[in-house]
């Protein structure tokens, strides 16, 4: 499994963001993508799932395992999202929230899903409380498992601990990376935290200039 | 539709989802232009006679609709801003209120105005109460105080029913976290320079307050001036509102005559129109009666007894409200009931059996706010789906501008779009009145809800692999569920109260609560009123009771008080 881009421009309503840009992430690959704020790191994660605002613009073209996905509706892309903000349903309880993004099945087995996901994180005493009833770090954690439990065939993470307190923060982030190395999927995490750094051997680092066209240092 | 709407999840399908945010705004403006312009062009068109207008005296009816609009418009508003300034104390104060407002909003004004004649007129329960209670004399007062000449008791169901939707608009904004969190700083911060708490609000939060407040204000000066029910019901009859004095001439056979009605209400329309140019460009220092507090004085003690009784006043309104309830309730339960008795001699159903003989009137009444409620949600939800949220603001503008606009007015106009297919005195006539009606306020409850709605829960839902109406049915709308619901109930009791379109658009043939509440007032038989006036209260207070309960079976998220310490190390 692996994610492909080739991207030829991405524009903010007064900005050209990138231009001329593409990269790979492989299977089980947990890929960086550092810049500072405001640069257009979230944008090129929404324009990858179909979810960039209109006044937005965009050329490029999306690969996942050799299927091009960047024409398909954001559902039908199998690229799950992980946002800054963890997107919980405030009105769904833990359960509902994972059984939510559980594929097509018996109902009898996608509750035993769920239910194996909650053990997986150490979360299952929390399954029929409410998302303003957890802590930052459990959240993160029933967000994490909710995007694996949809089966993407690669994931993208904006941020995802940036909310997160010091002392929290590393600890969600070890056991984060281990879950998405489990489900061998590839992901490209956003952040501008150097901390966040998944492996050191895999950064890419955000084009300085809107303007500049060279390969991103790998 | 399905395919347009779901076109806005992908780029590719965007033009049939603009065709149906274009055909929505089409509808929309079609038929506000339709109804602006409608009467126009009749009146170019028959170019009738300005002799009856030139011969009446039409100065008193003028002044006097701007008397009352604008001292219970005045008055609402200056309550309303010490109320919230008492209440910032106490924010813990604001559930109770929000929920009473919520009661006070589904109040239908026809039915506040007639309960509140019986509490104070000459023979009313209140003169029973002290009349037994003292040595006042056994027998009617011989004042004027229902249908007074000058307003007076006008004002005052206009002020006590006004300043429930003011104050439900300041705390919407109050209960917004961001807002409030702003709000506590500046107010807090000024304290700290000296300022007493009252000044402080007054510098701090007064001015930001009133320009969110503008035009909710704006839309209560004209309803104060186009009100016809209860002007009718409660207000003086010999020398009436000038709304009621053109209704009444809109009403005569005489061309000529109904002419001057259209003549009035451009009058009564141009007024509303200049008032509400005044509120627009008012400082927020009209709302206040104490100066802005000045540096030098900033450590003048101010007085407090007379904010504090005002602090009080949802207190008091909210016991008002149920007092009206329980005697219109004991009032339709009576049969005999002379003057000084504090409770009736014999009770009786007859009144709810004549109510219940006329069943079709509650059939109508439902079928029309259930049906027009419907269209009007079904419609405005079709258009924030689909329209971008920069044009939400316009949308806001478009509402306030239609509940600015008089009903005399505008209803003209579909009166004569009626008449030229042929509908006028049809159901479905009144039911486009009454859509017409609901709609500005579905807006109104709906849009900041759909504005501040976070697309990232949609948009999540959408990379968990779910299309367009899963994301819908399963995420938004759950979320939205409050709002949704209050929209809907709040346009049930804005569809039950509505008289003039019921009346104008049905030529009299429709009848609803309202309707025969209203022709029941000027009958002998309080009884017999009270229980119609009451079924027109009850209906949309259960649908409130109801839509609450659906939004919280939506939402059934327990409160923070019975959250579990579950472990949150990670």
């Amino acid at each position: 499994m692996s994610l492909k881009l080739h991207i030829d421009h991405l524009t903010s309503p007064n900005t050209r963001l990138l231009q001329g840009w593409q990269f790979d992430v492989a299977a089980g690959e947990i890929t960086t993508l550092m810049g500072p704020s405001g640069c257009g790191k979230s944008s090129l994660l929404l324009a990858i799932t179909g979810l960039l605002p209109d006044d937005f613009s965009w050329q490029g073209r999306v690969w996942l395992n050799q299927r091009e996905i960047t024409t398909l509706p954001t559902h039908q892309r199998r690229v799950g999202l992980m946002f800054q903000h963890d997107a919980l349903f405030a009105h769904m309880n833990v359960h509902d929230n994972l059984l939510y993004a559980t594929p097509a099945a018996p109902m009898s087995e996608r509750k035993a899903s769920v239910r194996r996901a909650l053990a997986d994180v150490e979360l299952s005493e929390a399954i029929t409380l409410f998302p303003d009833q957890l802590s930052g770090g459990q959240r993160t954690r029933i967000a994490l498992m909710r995007a694996l439990l949809a089966r993407p065939e690669a994931l993208l993470l904006d941020e995802p601990f940036s909310a997160l307190d010091a002392h929290l923060r590393e600890r969600v982030r070890a056991r984060v990376f281990a879950m998405i190395r489990q489900a061998r999927i590839p992901a490209l995490l956003v952040t501008h935290d150097p901390q966040d750094i998944a492996s050191p051997e895999r950064v890419l680092h955000w084009p300085k200039a809107a303007t500049d066209t060279t390969e991103p240092h790998v | 539709m399905v395919e347009a709407l779901r076109g806005l999840t992908s780029p590719a399908r965007l033009t049939p989802a603009a065709l149906v945010t274009g055909l929505v705004l089409l509808l929309t403006t079609g038929i506000t232009l339709g109804v602006l312009v409608g009467p126009w062009l009749v009146w170019l068109d028959t170019a009738p006679s300005l002799k009856h207008f030139a011969q009446q005296p039409t100065l008193r009816p003028l002044a006097l609709s701007l008397w009352t609009a604008g001292a219970s418009t005045a008055l609402a508003a200056w309550a309303t801003n010490l109320i919230l300034a008492r209440t910032m104390h106490t924010p813990r104060h604001h559930g109770w209120l929000a929920s009473a407002l919520g009661w006070a909003l589904a109040t239908p004004h026809l039915a506040f105005a007639l309960a509140l004649g019986w509490l104070i007129a000459p023979t009313g329960w209140l003169w029973r109460v002290i009349s037994q209670s003292t040595d006042w004399p056994q027998q009617p007062l011989d004042w004027t105080i229902t249908h007074d000449p000058f307003g007076f008791t006008l004002i005052a169901v206009l002020f006590f029913k006004e300043l429930p939707f003011l104050l439900w608009v300041g705390l919407a904004e109050w209960q917004r976290p961001d807002q409030q969190l702003s709000w506590h700083r500046q107010w807090s911060a000024a304290q700290t320079w000296g300022y007493s708490p009252w000044r402080a609000w007054k510098l701090a939060v007064a001015p930001d307050l009133w320009t969110r407040l503008r035009w909710p204000t704006v839309a209560v000066w004209a309803y104060g001036m186009g009100v016809v029910d209860v002007a009718m019901a409660i207000g003086p009859t010999t020398r009436p509102t000038a709304a009621v004095q053109a209704w009444r001439w809109i009403n005569d056979a005489n061309p000529d005559i109904q002419h001057s009605g259209f003549v009035l209400s451009l009058w009564l329309s141009g007024l509303v129109a200049g008032g509400a140019f005044v509120m627009a460009r008012a400082p927020w220092r009209a709302l206040s009666l104490v100066p802005l507090a000045q540096a030098p004085q900033r450590h003048k003690p101010v007085s407090w007894w007379w904010m504090k009784a005002i602090a009080k006043a949802p207190a008091s309104v909210a016991a008002l409200y149920v007092v009206l309830l329980a005697l219109s309730a004991i009032l339709s339960l009576s049969l005999w009931w002379p003057f000084p008795q504090v409770w009736p001699s014999s009770w009786s159903t007859r009144a709810w059996a004549t109510v219940a003989q006329s069943a079709d009137v509650v059939v109508t009444t439902l079928s029309l706010a259930v049906l027009s409620t419907a269209t009007s949600m079904l419609m405005m939800a079709a258009w924030f789906e689909a329209a971008p949220k920069r044009w939400f603001s316009l949308t806001h503008a478009w509402a306030l501008a239609w509940l600015i606009c008089p009903p005399l007015m505008w209803l003209w106009g579909v009166y004569q779009l009626a008449l030229m297919v042929n509908l006028q005195g049809t159901w479905s006539a009144v039911f486009i009145g009454h859509v017409l009606a609901v709609l500005p306020y579905v807006v109104l409850t709906l849009g900041p809800t759909y504005a501040s709605f976070d697309d990232r829960y949609t948009q999540a839902a959408a990379t968990l692999g779910h299309g367009y109406w899963s994301q819908r049915w399963q995420v938004k709308w759950p979320m939205m569920a409050g709002p949704l619901w209050r929209a809907a109930a709040i346009g049930f009791a804005v569809s039950v109260a509505q008289y003039l379109p019921t009346q104008w658009l049905g030529g009299g043939r429709i009848a609803t609560l309202t309707t025969e509440a209203l022709s029941q007032s000027s009958g002998g038989q309080r009884n017999i009123s009270a229980a119609w006036a009451l079924a027109q209260w009850v209906l949309p207070m259960l649908v409130f009771v109801w839509s609450t309960r659906r939004a919280k079976r939506h939402n059934p998220k327990p409160t923070l008080s019975k959250q579990t310490g579950l472990n949150s190390s990670v």
